[in-house]
């Protein structure tokens, strides 16, 4: 018999025939076709020819993220929902501290050490660790609980406070400067904003007022920013604009992805192209031309339908669930993941410019793959839980309140005279 | 219809709603990845493919140029340069090796010092290097044998160059950046030359210091030096005895036969000049307006004449690179493509680490039809030293004109002024041009040395090619081709004698005069020669006396058709092939679209581009717009008319041929034309009659020439001695040519004077006995007296012909001219 304590920990009525279970099983997909990339364009010489994958440096550490991020997802779907939520403030205060810490001009660089003049990562010892990757799901977290019961948001001074809560991570995000990291966060309050009711007449408006002050913006971005943007514009007036400079990470990843074809090459020709190619950031943010490489189109509608199975699972539990707090959170989650997924591949293929967003699951690097298989682990948490007996739909602010109680009779009596919202 | 009836619940509908909006963000990526695969999948895997080679330039040999005989005037020399990494030229390489002596010292923590401490630490060592480095550049000056001061000099040239450049390229990344920023929104702030300085490939690699040094001192060197080019960051570069310093192999072009000395027998020259000693002259640029030369530098017309590509869309080995030397003037630059070889390639894969070779082949030999020692004598009777080609007081035509300050007349030009010309000898057999002279010419190594003195001088103008590419009014030296022309024709009868009047016009004395009636103001005509023929003179007669009044009237009856077709067919005026000298393409036709201006302004771009080694076509006035009195004077080679001294021994060495023309050559295989100009034989006979007489009788035009000896007398003497030798015949004309008035500052009052002075011809023919076998072409700029001036220089291109054995003398010397 399991104790009390623990009882209450993990809660009681479960539900294990969920659709979590696909995100699981494409994330391990996903890292599994990581892993096999990461080696494709790590290895120095072509391996031994029996050999698929050899488990090295990169690809080493790599896999043994991702073990730790399955234990993770393990440990974080443990405890019911309600613990998790208890966290969620605190989690946010420690990593507000961390992101402070990483901008303080003192740290010295032996602990905060700038990458490509980003203050992002946190040495620490053997792997470096990015607060900001642990600040999307803080800040989901936050953003769901303080949503979860409330009605006010949906007037458009209720939106103020989901507002606050984002500015502070994204504000210290783009002090680091992580500009593609902060820009995540958006589409992040934008989704679950929608889901927990606000009028979508306001959420236009916000949308609508960002894309015109994002002009104005522009002059207040680094050079090197600046530099990117204009590089992908003109790389659309000319494929060939800028390609030893601005573009050339962008002008090799997009050789490299459509060299692959429709059904890609050998893996020794694979490991030839890449290599000689020197595409910068294979293993990382440009992995997708990598795997688009290898496998052509078809392996890129692989990868793509796989991701389309994660957010499956993660609609379906959404679309079960009840509880407020976990709709949110599953949204937010795949919000972000979506969000992440779509600007890596965007920037590889060249419709967007080269910000550095990593591909989720598949991209080196153990924070990115930790803080994806986390999420995994809290969507497949909330999913295992059946709902309390008898409880109410969250968010359903219809002038006339939806009940799945009267589906089948008065609701179908009513229609005749009501003009329901 | 309202989704609310189907999907009743807003939370599902909103979640429809958000997986919509995702899908819909899916679109931009997934049509990208289609395109890139599907319809950029080929193209772009044969762009990624290429990275796989590495493909590196083999460089190839530059095809000699010999002169007839074989004697090299031009080839590629292996050559030893000395270079120097540019940290090592600069001294920064001092201060890198101490800062790492500094971080290696036993008993610091470097990690613990501040950046002053360091700094301090570092200087304490560089002394240290600097002194290894000095010692280095002594070392190097003791081997190479160049001053220190020398060396200095050249180290801060290439400092000072690879900054200017650095600057040029920083400022040029951040302008570009600056723009690129611009572009649609304001910049807000400026961009700082920091954030875009590099470290240019020039700050990295080794630069020469010492250029084409002896193999000795490459010898020397070489063991002592790290062949590795990156020496000054190789951690044990400190054993290296000379730091930084390489030795490399290149190929320059070299022309062995630059400068010679010969040896001029000054027995044979002028009464006044005469000297029973020899003297050496040093003839500097043998043939270097033939030779051409090379240039450095590319240029963009380099580029789109033989583009990297060709129509078939692989790589021309032959295209130019950066570094590449063109060849420029002369053969070097018309027969570039010939001489020009093509590269090899070194093909690397990079995947397999396999090596494929094309070996380069290198560029094909030009043979030229001149003999280089032939023209060297020629070349040296032009220094002025010996006194032939420079102005002498018998070179006068007349008294100099008393100066009216209100209205000064043109001068002759000041005594001993150095004179230019021009000598062409052309072998009558084959067309072979034998010698091809410009005076003043210049060597090679002047053109390194002293470019400006070649190409800027406004006055002299060494770099004009004179013997081709300069105009001259022909002058009396077209005579015997208006006889010829004018029997041919039937205008005159083949002993026909004409009187010499004095003056062409019965009612005008003071227009179209004969020479001699000018020269002796109305006081004598050739008819007092001649008494005794019974008045009047014949083709022959007034060949020898060069009387105008004869030509006047062939002129006249030849008309300007006449004259016009004939002078045409003896080739002046005529671009029908101009290049053929140098075996150039013609100019590409007029194209069908073409307008007469774009033609015209193509025309004139091609020629800008050939300009040294331009051959002047002559000039012809147009038939339909000359009037008669222009026919008149072309009858005696004035008005509207002039060619070159190429023509003038063409047009005599096709009277040698007895009216077959044979275009002259100057690279041995070109192709020639053949063409019978249809003269008949007794107009020949007439006209060689003539210029037999003109050098061997009485009253000849380049019989005698009266010198002033120093002692203040004057005193006759046969021009072409060399005729004393009985084997040796000589067919002489001389010219002296009408030309314009010109401006130069020839003393040292710096002002410019219009000075006045014909051109001075002799135009022969040279044989044994009765067979001319040579025809030489002379002509003096401003010289003067076509006699005295070129008439001497023309005897002693027969003495040269003689010494290099063009011509065989008879056993017995040459006994003392009469």
């Amino acid at each position: 018999m399991i104790p009390r304590p623990i009882q209450h920990l993990i809660g009681t009525r479960f539900n294990f025939a969920n659709a979590a279970w696909l995100c699981v099983l494409s994330a391990l997909a996903l890292s599994i076709i990581g892993l096999y990339a990461i080696d494709l364009g790590a290895s120095d010489r072509p391996p031994a020819p029996d050999t698929l994958i050899t488990f090295r440096g990169t690809v080493l550490r790599q896999a043994v993220f991702m073990a730790i991020g399955l234990l993770a997802a393990g440990l974080v779907a443990l405890p019911h929902s309600r613990f998790i939520r208890l966290l969620a403030w605190p989690l946010l205060a420690v990593v507000i501290a961390l992101l402070v810490f990483l901008i303080l001009p003192f740290v010295p660089a032996s602990i905060v050490t700038p990458r490509n003049g980003a203050r992002a990562w946190i040495n620490l010892g053997p792997i470096d660790f990015q607060p900001a990757e642990l600040a999307k799901i803080a800040y989901i977290l936050c953003l769901a609980d303080y949503l979860r019961l409330r009605e006010n948001h949906r007037t458009v001074l209720g939106l103020i406070p989901p507002a606050v809560i984002s500015a502070v991570p994204v504000g210290l995000i783009m002090l680091q400067p992580d500009l593609g990291t902060a820009m995540l966060f958006a589409p992040v309050a934008f989704a679950v904003l929608v889901a927990a009711g606000a009028r979508l007449k306001h959420l236009a408006l916000v949308v609508l007022i960002a894309i015109l002050a994002a002009p104005a913006a522009f002059p207040l971005l680094k050079p090197h920013q600046k530099a990117r943007i204009v590089g992908l514009v003109r790389m659309m007036h000319d494929p060939r604009q800028g390609a030893d400079d601005i573009n050339y990470q962008s002008q090799t990843a997009q050789r490299l992805a459509a060299a692959g074809g429709v059904s890609g090459m050998t893996d020794t020709q694979s490991r030839t192209l890449i290599r000689f190619n020197r595409l910068p950031e294979r293993h990382n943010d440009m992995i997708l031309a990598v795997i688009i490489n290898r496998f052509g189109l078809v392996g890129g509608l692989v990868v793509a339908a796989l991701y389309v199975v994660w957010f499956t699972g993660c609609y379906l539990s959404a679309a079960m669930c009840k509880d407020g707090f976990g709709r949110l959170v599953i949204i937010g989650i795949a919000a972000v993941t979506a969000a992440q997924a779509l600007v890596n591949a965007g920037m590889t293929l060249g419709v967007l410019p080269i910000i550095g967003v990593t591909l989720p699951f598949i991209s080196y690097g153990g924070s990115s793959m930790l803080a994806a298989w986390i999420m995994t682990g809290l969507v497949v948490g909330i999913a295992l839980r059946r709902d309390q007996r008898f409880a109410r739909e969250t968010f359903e602010f219809d002038e006339q309140p939806y009940s799945p109680g009267r589906v089948s009779t008065a609701h179908r009596g009513a229609v005749g005279g009501l003009k329901g919202g | 219809m309202r989704i609310s009836r189907y999907i009743p619940s807003m939370f599902q509908r909103r979640l429809l709603l958000l997986a919509g909006l995702g899908v819909l963000c899916t679109l931009p990526p997934m049509l990208q990845m289609t395109r890139l695969t599907v319809a950029k999948g080929e193209e772009q895997l044969a762009e990624a493919r290429k990275r796989l080679i590495n493909e590196q330039w083999l460089e190839t040999t530059r095809g000699r140029i010999l002169d007839r005989k074989g004697r090299v005037l031009a080839l590629d020399e292996a050559s030893s340069d000395i270079t120097a990494d540019y940290p090592v030229i600069t001294g920064r390489w001092s201060y890198t090796q101490a800062a790492r002596k500094a971080r290696r010292l036993p008993g610091t923590k470097w990690g613990e010092l501040s950046p002053d401490q360091r700094e301090s630490l570092i200087q304490q060592f560089v002394p240290e290097f600097d002194a290894k480095l000095d010692a280095m550049w002594d070392k190097l000056c003791a081997i190479a044998g160049v001053s220190r001061t020398e060396l200095d000099d050249r180290r801060q040239k290439v400092r000072a160059e690879v900054q200017a450049l650095a600057a040029t390229v920083t400022e040029r990344a951040r302008q570009k950046l600056e723009e690129q920023l611009r572009r649609g929104e304001e910049l807000t702030e400026e961009v700082k030359t920091a954030d875009v300085r590099r470290q240019i490939r020039e700050q990295a690699s080794a630069h020469v210091l010492l250029r084409n040094v002896p193999e000795s001192v490459a010898f020397a060197l070489r063991p002592l030096t790290d062949r590795s080019p990156d020496v000054a960051t190789d951690p044990d570069a400190e054993s290296a005895p000379m730091i930084g310093l390489h030795v490399v192999e290149s190929t320059r072009r070299a022309y062995p036969l630059d400068a010679v000395e010969i040896d001029v027998d000054q027995s044979t020259f002028p009464l006044p000049l005469k000297n029973p000693r020899s003297q050496s002259v040093r003839v500097e640029g043998v043939a270097t307006h033939v030779v051409g030369w090379m240039r450095s530098k590319l240029q963009a017309e380099d580029l789109a004449r033989r583009p990297r590509l060709l129509a078939d869309g692989s790589v021309d080995r032959g295209h130019y690179r950066p570094g590449d030397a063109v060849g420029l003037g002369g053969v070097e630059q018309a027969a570039e493509d010939r001489l020009r070889g093509l590269r090899g390639v070194r093909t690397l894969h990079r995947d397999t680490e396999q090596v494929e070779r094309l070996e380069p082949s290198a560029g094909s030999d030009v043979r030229l039809t001149i003999d280089s020692f032939l023209q060297a004598r020629i070349q040296a009777l032009f220094d002025p030293s010996l006194g032939l080609a420079v102005v002498q007081p018998w070179h006068r035509t007349r008294a100099p004109d008393p100066i009216d300050p209100a209205n000064p007349r043109p001068l002759d030009l000041p005594l001993a002024t150095p004179l230019n010309g021009a000598v062409v000898v052309i072998d009558v057999a084959s067309g072979d041009i034998l010698a091809l002279v410009s005076a003043p010419s210049f060597s090679h190594d002047r053109i390194l040395a002293d470019p400006g003195s070649v190409f800027n001088d406004s006055e002299r103008r060494p770099f004009l090619n004179r013997a081709i590419d300069s105009a001259y009014p022909p002058g009396s030296i077209v005579k015997p081709l208006v006889l010829t022309a004018a029997v041919a024709a039937n205008k005159v009868g083949i002993d026909e004698r004409i009187r010499c009047t004095g003056h062409f016009f019965p009612d005008k004395p003071l227009l179209f005069r004969c020479w001699i009636y000018k020269q002796t103001k109305g006081a004598m005509t050739h008819e007092s020669q001649f008494e005794e023929q019974g008045g009047g003179l014949d083709g022959a007669d007034a060949i020898r006396v060069s009387c105008n009044i004869f030509f006047f009237e062939l002129g006249k009856r030849l008309g300007t058709r006449g004259i016009h077709d004939w002078y045409s067919r003896y080739g002046v005026g005529s671009d029908a092939a101009p290049w053929n000298l140098y075996q150039l393409d013609p100019f590409p036709p007029r194209g069908a679209a073409e307008t007469d201006e774009q033609y015209k302004a193509r025309r004139a771009v091609e020629v800008a581009s050939r300009s040294l080694i331009h051959e002047y076509p002559g000039v012809l006035p147009d038939p339909d717009r000359s009037n008669i009195q222009e026919a008149i004077l072309m009858g005696i080679g004035q008005g509207p008319i002039s060619w070159t001294p190429l023509h003038a021994a063409d047009a005599y060495a096709t009277i040698a041929r007895r009216g077959v023309r044979l275009t002259p050559r100057l690279i041995r295989d070109a192709p020639q034309s053949r063409a019978d100009l249809g003269v008949p034989a007794r107009a020949i006979d007439k006209a060689l009659e003539g210029l037999r007489a003109s050098a061997s009788l009485e009253h000849g035009t380049t019989y005698e020439a009266s010198y002033d000896m120093p002692d203040g007398q004057k005193k006759r003497e046969r021009i072409f001695g060399i005729q004393a030798d009985p084997n040796i015949t000589v067919w002489a004309k001389s010219g002296t040519a009408d030309a314009n008035p010109f401006e130069a500052v020839l003393d040292e009052a710096g002002q410019p004077v219009t000075y006045d002075a014909d051109h001075a011809w002799c135009v022969f023919l040279v044989g044994e006995k009765h067979q001319p076998r040579y025809a030489v072409a002379v002509v003096i700029e401003h010289g003067g007296s076509g006699g005295r001036v070129a008439g001497p220089i023309g005897n002693q291109v027969v003495h040269a012909l003689l010494a290099e054995g063009y011509l065989t003398a008879s056993p017995q010397p040459p006994g003392p001219t009469p």
